[in-house]
């Protein structure tokens, strides 16, 4: 179980960091 | 703060890390826009390049970080996102091939038209693809560990040193004073943390070494190796845990290996590790004499009762997964710890057994009852035989089974089914602790 614990933490990585990714590309075009 | 909170803490600091970049890239004055799919490459290209840098963290033993989760966790946390950073580097060229001019020369193949900053763009992510199949195929491809670990660090360095040629190459967000100095800033923590491993730790090793005190072989091709410590109070370890040994070498090199403790917490000074002849450096353990100078760097793990406090504990192991169980129970037996203990002992035949007389002492001083599961039992056997399957957990788990403990350790397939057992009866998955020897 700590192990699929890591899965979730590496996936929740991925996704806040696409999505931050894709935020600073719309404030960068906005500014 | 507990370790639950620290570790919580870790992994926000971790993700405000790999944004850190794209705020350092506005802060200031930004350079002008070039439109939502190139600025969303460029943040892609600079995300993932935040987590390969971090992968120096990640493997740079810092107590503070690898304590919380056990380095076990660590070190496959260090795995997994390697293909999260991988797919984010591979993003960034494949929007800039469909959106510019450079990318339509690429897919053209016209080389001169490809500027200096893509050459070392595509340098940096063939050594980055080069870095993962070297590790995930590590055996496929016959590389021995010594050999794959000073490959790893000379692509890992070549990866950095690329990636911010590129950066530094492409130019848009590097400009100004303060955006540089961000940027040298953490250039130099990542230096220094895999100083921390490359030349602090040795250090420290060097300054506390050990002495072999004896070889002892046993049943099933597995060594006990006990360490002196040499002028200094020994090491400070839970039982369960591990640490790399570096043997019969400086520290400074790089055979060094992890191990889990076979002895008892209560002696820091004398402590003992099984190893397993699988190959490689397990093989000619054997061949050291008493009195060879060893070196340790640990302890490291959170595969221990002591994390774990539960009224009573259940062991299930395979071979030389019974090595950190060693430790655990003859831990306990030194503290008078009367708490109900069961372990499964699963091995292919009675004479590889190993530690069958210690074991047989531990049962003795403790409240402990020993279940053996042998593949090939001999003639006169009347024990369990075959697999550790349901039928044979339901047999022998004990009365108030949710409340235990469990501690599995062994061989993969052992483990995934004992652990899958463990949850259809409904053994809640936080009581159930799993220790991999294949992490490295």
């Amino acid at each position: 179980m700590r192990h699929t614990m890591v899965t979730w933490l590496v996936v929740t990585t991925g996704v806040v960091a696409a999505l931050a990714a894709v935020v600073f590309a719309l404030l960068a075009n906005a500014v | 703060m507990t370790l639950a909170l620290r570790g919580a803490l870790w992994l926000v600091v971790y993700l405000a890390a790999v944004i850190a970049p794209l705020f350092f890239m506005i802060v200031g004055d930004p350079p002008p826009a070039r439109g939502f799919w190139m600025e969303l490459s460029a943040a892609l290209g600079f995300v993932g390049l935040a987590m390969l840098g971090l992968q120096f963290v990640t493997t740079s033993r810092f107590g503070p970080i690898s304590a919380p989760y056990g380095l076990d966790l660590v070190l496959k946390f260090h795995i997994q996102i390697s293909y999260v950073a991988f797919a984010f580097l591979l993003i960034h060229p494949i929007i800039l091939t469909v959106i510019t001019p450079l990318g339509s020369a690429l897919i053209e193949l016209d080389p001169t038209a490809v500027e200096a900053d893509g050459v070392t763009g595509i340098l940096a992510l063939g050594f980055v693809f080069l870095i993962i199949v070297t590790s995930v195929w590590r055996e496929k491809l016959g590389l021995h560990y010594e050999l794959w670990r000073i490959l790893h660090g000379l692509l890992g360095l070549a990866i950095i040193v690329m990636s911010v040629w590129h950066i530094y190459l492409a130019n848009y967000y590097t400009d100004g004073p303060i955006r540089l100095a961000i940027w040298i800033a953490m250039s130099l923590v990542l230096i220094g943390m895999y100083a921390n491993v490359r030349l602090i730790r040795p250090w420290q090793q060097l300054r506390r070494p050990w002495i072999l005190e004896s070889l002892e072989q046993q049943p099933g091709d597995t060594w006990q190796l006990k360490l002196r410590a040499d002028g200094h109070d020994g090491m400070q370890f839970e039982p369960g845990q591990f640490a790399w040994i570096t043997i019969d070498q400086s520290p400074f090199g790089i055979r060094e290996h992890p191990f889990s403790f076979s002895s008892s917490a209560e002696r820091g000074d004398l402590v003992s590790f099984g190893v397993k002849e699988l190959g490689d450096f397990t093989s000619t353990i054997g061949e050291y004499e008493p009195g060879t100078r060893a070196y340790l760097d640990g302890p490291y793990g959170a595969f221990s009762y002591e994390r774990n406090e539960a009224p009573g504990f259940v062991f299930v192991v395979g071979g030389i997964g019974i090595t950190p169980v060693m430790s655990m129970l003859k831990t306990m037996a030194d503290r008078g710890d009367q708490r109900p203990l069961k372990l499964l002992y699963a091995n292919p035949s009675w004479d590889q057994v190993a530690f069958v007389d210690e074991l047989e002492e531990l049962s003795d001083q403790l409240d402990l009852e020993i279940v053996h599961v042998l593949e090939e039992p001999p003639e006169d056997w009347d024990g369990e035989t075959g697999m550790v399957t349901p039928e044979i957990l339901e047999r022998h788990l004990p009365a108030g089974e949710q409340r235990h403990e469990y501690f599995i350790c062994g061989p993969d397939p052992m483990m995934d089914a004992v652990e899958q057992a463990l949850h259809d009866r409904g053994i809640p998955g936080d009581k159930v602790n799993l220790e991999r020897f294949d992490f490295v």
